[in-house]
């Protein structure tokens, strides 16, 4: 603070007080962020060179802004975001132990389909009113779910190519078999799971995209990125001809208008067009033109 | 050391100051949410690199600045601005504020369009963000003699700035 700028330093200060943003900002940039984030929409180019300075930062010798001004606003936001959470942590700990019960006491051709099941099941309608969610624990440390090991280019090419006629069942069962953790997820890590999951599909391997779409769904079965991930699955479904699958989930997704910018990637796919014929359910995979000669015999 | 925060956890704690570093920087009002997105997937995509070697609120300063930078871009991108007269123009600030918060925000955001980058990012950073001078130097590459110079040369135009074209004497 300058004593030869009274002036400067009130107009400052009013404006440090008063730039709280607009009630609900908080939520619609975070949906926008786990939107695009999901989406694999573009960012620009240079926003994310922000350089990391190297020495250590020394004391502030201004004053920091006031926080007391912007408290209440946000306070309303951690409030409604803490809500949003938590409920839909506490609905995603229902479903995730009646879907957990299911598959741990089904046969295996029954687990291996579970994707209408999941997403039909318990489903939840997110609503602030709702009373009396149990108390759930805070988000899980970062450092818990980044042991989920990458995909291993080794186990994962094999089935790159080709794959669409394999049977995906096949490869499901196993996975299901293996024990999930029960911490369940937290936005960034789930964030994190269906991009790994939307890279793989794009890489051509949609095995493995499945095989992460099912993680994130064990581990976080709530409405956390509910829309990203059905798309993801419908589009990976699709990508391995399970048309019957990719238009059940697809019905999943409501009447209503999907999000725009998923709205012309599912027009083009197996769940935008309507059947011309019952008899194409389950076998038409996708021609591939790296590899045509391998997806017929 | 301090304690590595959640993404979320850090969202919490820091969206609206980095709301507020964006419209500090002069991110038009329309633009502010999503100038925010853009800074808060540029920081998911980046926090795992984030080693803690500088402070967080420098490292997401830095990127409010790179945000707002390319922000600038696609307006300019996008064709020259005529400007309306002053007294057509609508106040920066939000129309619920007080009289005096607004014509605040008109002098300060009217001033830092005057300003080129790295002296709107001295100002920003220093005089309303509370960064130290050596973070104000990290994040603008100046030395901190520089830095401590910029700020008061800074101050001294804004002054005169708020003469010229506050509404009361």
């Amino acid at each position: 603070m300058s004593e030869e700028f009274p002036l400067v330093d009130r107009v400052l200060q009013r404006v440090r007080a008063t730039a709280a943003p607009p009630p609900g900002s908080a939520t619609r940039v975070l949906s926008g962020v786990a939107r695009q984030v999901a989406g694999g929409a573009p960012v620009h180019p240079g926003a994310g060179a922000a350089p990391q300075p190297t020495p250590p930062p020394a004391a502030h010798v201004a004053v920091a802004p006031p926080a007391v001004a912007r408290q209440s606003t946000w306070a309303l936001h951690v409030v409604r975001l803490g809500r949003w959470v938590v409920f839909g942590l506490a609905a995603g700990g229902v479903g995730y132990w009646w879907g957990f019960q299911r598959a741990a006491h089904a046969p295996l051709e029954h687990v291996a389909a579970p994707v209408e099941q999941r997403v039909v099941g318990p489903s939840v309608v997110l609503s602030p009113a709702q009373p009396s969610a149990p108390a759930q624990p805070d988000f899980a440390p970062p450092s818990a779910p980044s042991s989920e090991p990458e995909p291993e280019p080794a186990r994962a090419a094999p089935v790159a190519r080709g794959a669409s006629e394999a049977p995906a069942r096949r490869r499901l069962a196993p996975r299901r078999a293996t024990a999930p953790s029960l911490q369940p997820l937290d936005l960034h890590e789930a964030l994190q799971l269906l991009s790994r999951a939307q890279s793989a599909l794009r890489k051509g391997l949609p095995d493995r995209a499945l095989e992460l779409l099912d993680q994130l769904e064990q581990r976080q079965p709530g409405e956390l990125l509910m829309e990203e991930r059905r798309v993801t699955r419908i589009l990976t479904l699709c990508e391995l001809g399970e048309v019957d699958q990719a238009r059940a989930v697809r019905q999943t997704l409501g009447p209503g208008p999907v999000s725009s910018i998923y709205a012309g990637r599912l027009d083009a796919s197996c769940a935008g067009v309507e059947p011309a014929s019952t008899d194409l359910k389950n076998s038409v995979p996708r021609p591939d033109p790296a590899a045509p000669d391998t997806t017929r015999p | 050391m301090q304690e590595r925060l959640s993404f979320e956890a850090l969202y919490e704690s820091q969206f609206v100051s980095t709301w507020a570093m964006l419209k500090y920087l002069g991110v038009p009002p329309s633009q502010l949410d999503d100038a925010a997105q853009e800074l808060w997937v540029v920081v998911h995509r980046r926090y795992a690199e984030f080693e803690g070697r500088s402070g967080i609120r420098t490292w997401l300063f830095a990127i409010a600045v790179n945000v707002e930078r390319n922000f600038r871009r696609a307006e300019r991108r996008r064709g020259p601005i005529v400007a309306l007269p002053s007294g057509l123009r609508a106040p920066y600030g939000d129309p619920g504020l007080d009289q005096e918060a607004r014509e605040a925000w008109d002098l300060v955001l009217g001033f830092v369009q005057t300003l080129d980058e790295t002296r709107r990012t001295v100002f920003v950073a220093s005089l309303l963000e509370g960064l130290s001078a050596a973070e104000t130097a990290e994040v603008t590459g100046l030395d901190q003699p520089t830095v401590y110079n910029r700020v008061r040369a800074l101050r001294r135009s804004f002054q005169l700035w708020i003469e010229q074209h506050r509404s009361e004497p």
